[in-house]
């Protein structure tokens, strides 16, 4: 059975501001110019009234208006915060921790119809957390086919007062949903590969820095092994949105000319929590660039420490 | 068989491009490197030019040019 990756929408922070303004806001640690150089040149956060949920609501959207039914909906987070939705004052006034089980998921469910959806919540992956959730998805569908199509999205801003400069990336507030289908689409999912280290939970941004190349080329070539190929034969590989350096260092350690590498969208979106990498897929599919039968690695980094990497071969399905 | 001391500092200043005479043992490499991308740099020179491989954690555990030193001596004979 096939599984594939489809409708990839995203949604961002309805706020954009450029390096100079984010640096004035106290937002960064490094200079403008630093971010600059970095590849970075504007980023999007959400205004006061801005909810993650809004977020969410924003991505799915055109998703619910294509599929009238899924059959599950996979609701990442990044920020425990953001897996709930308020009730903390009901608490205090009450004692009644039920205030503090409002879940975004449930909320999606009834508000786009999706009667036929149970929901799953996955966190603790910080911003691998949307790979999580197309791993699961597909074991569902691979166990439960009835199930499809199945609903993944992630969605985070971060709270008020919060720096947006996560080891010397440009962080955006924002979402993005797809499905994970049995309708032949855009992109089989051959497997996603996961490693945890929590020996490095409280990992300095130089230790998150120096532990990402290795452990990201294991999970590429992991994911690559379970499914039968060489990294060699990656035609892509679309990280998430990261410093400049990143990209070569990485391309020289897999072997792999640094034109391979794919993410355009770091300069305008920044490194957009768990979502940058799959906006950046759709990019590529959008870009006339795929070929069918080519394969793509989809490597994300996140705190915990974690490292996922989704494997995807484009297919020759319409858009 | 180890790698020569000399060389593997001389190939960190190389790298790092700084003076030998400002690359001693105990010097932190905090202070003489820019940033960490730069470190990442230094670490997979080592590895190509003395035929190392290092592990996962070995780079958070590197504080100073003595500890890549000895890192580099530990990898040559492991």
């Amino acid at each position: 059975m096939t599984v594939f990756v489809d409708d990839i929408h995203v949604a961002l922070g309805d706020v954009r501001r450029d390096v100079r303004t984010a640096q004035a806001a106290g937002a960064t640690l490094s200079t403008s110019q630093q971010l600059t150089d970095a590849g970075f040149g504007t980023h999007y956060v959400c205004s006061d009234d801005m909810t993650a949920y809004d977020l969410a609501r924003l991505a799915v959207t055109p998703i619910a208006a294509r599929h009238r039914r899924v059959g599950a909906i996979v609701y990442a987070t990044t920020l425990p915060g953001n897996a709930a939705m308020g009730g903390a004052d009901d608490f205090a006034r009450t004692g009644d921790v039920k205030h503090l089980m409002r879940y975004p998921a449930s909320r999606l469910q009834a508000e786009f119809d999706f009667a036929a959806a149970f929901v799953v919540g996955v966190g603790q992956q910080a911003c691998t957390g949307l790979l999580g959730a197309l791993r699961l998805a597909r074991g569902l569908l691979l166990a439960e086919p009835h199930l499809d199509p199945i609903l993944c999205l992630t969605a985070d801003r971060f709270p008020a007062g919060a720096g947006y400069e996560q080891a010397y990336n440009l962080v955006s507030d924002g979402a993005v949903a797809c499905t994970v289908t049995l309708r032949p689409a855009a992109f089989e999912l051959l497997g996603v590969h996961h490693v945890t280290n929590g020996g490095l939970e409280f990992a300095s941004d130089d230790e998150t820095v120096a532990t990402y190349f290795s452990y990201t080329c294991e999970v590429i070539t992991a994911v690559c092994a379970a499914a039968g190929f060489d990294p060699q034969a990656l035609n892509w590989i679309v990280p998430q949105n990261t410093h400049s350096r990143v990209a070569p260092i990485l391309a020289r350690l897999l072997g792999l000319p640094e034109d391979r590498l794919y993410c355009p969208t770091v300069r305008e979106l920044g490194h957009l929590i768990a979502g940058d990498a799959l906006v950046n897929l759709a990019d590529l599919q959008k870009s006339g660039r795929l070929r069918a039968g080519d394969l793509v690695a989809v490597p994300i980094a996140g705190y915990g420490l974690n490292w996922q990497c989704a494997l995807l071969r484009a297919t020759a399905a319409p858009d | 068989m180890s790698a020569p001391v000399g060389e593997v500092v001389g190939r960190i200043a190389e790298v790092l491009r700084r003076p030998v005479a400002a690359v001693q043992f105990d010097t932190e490499l905090a202070a003489i490197a820019p940033d960490s991308f730069v470190l990442v740099e230094m670490v997979i020179e080592l590895q190509d030019e003395f035929g190392v491989r290092f592990e996962h954690d070995d780079m958070a555990g590197l504080h100073t040019v003595g500890d890549v030193v000895a890192l580099v001596e530990r990898r040559r004979v492991s």
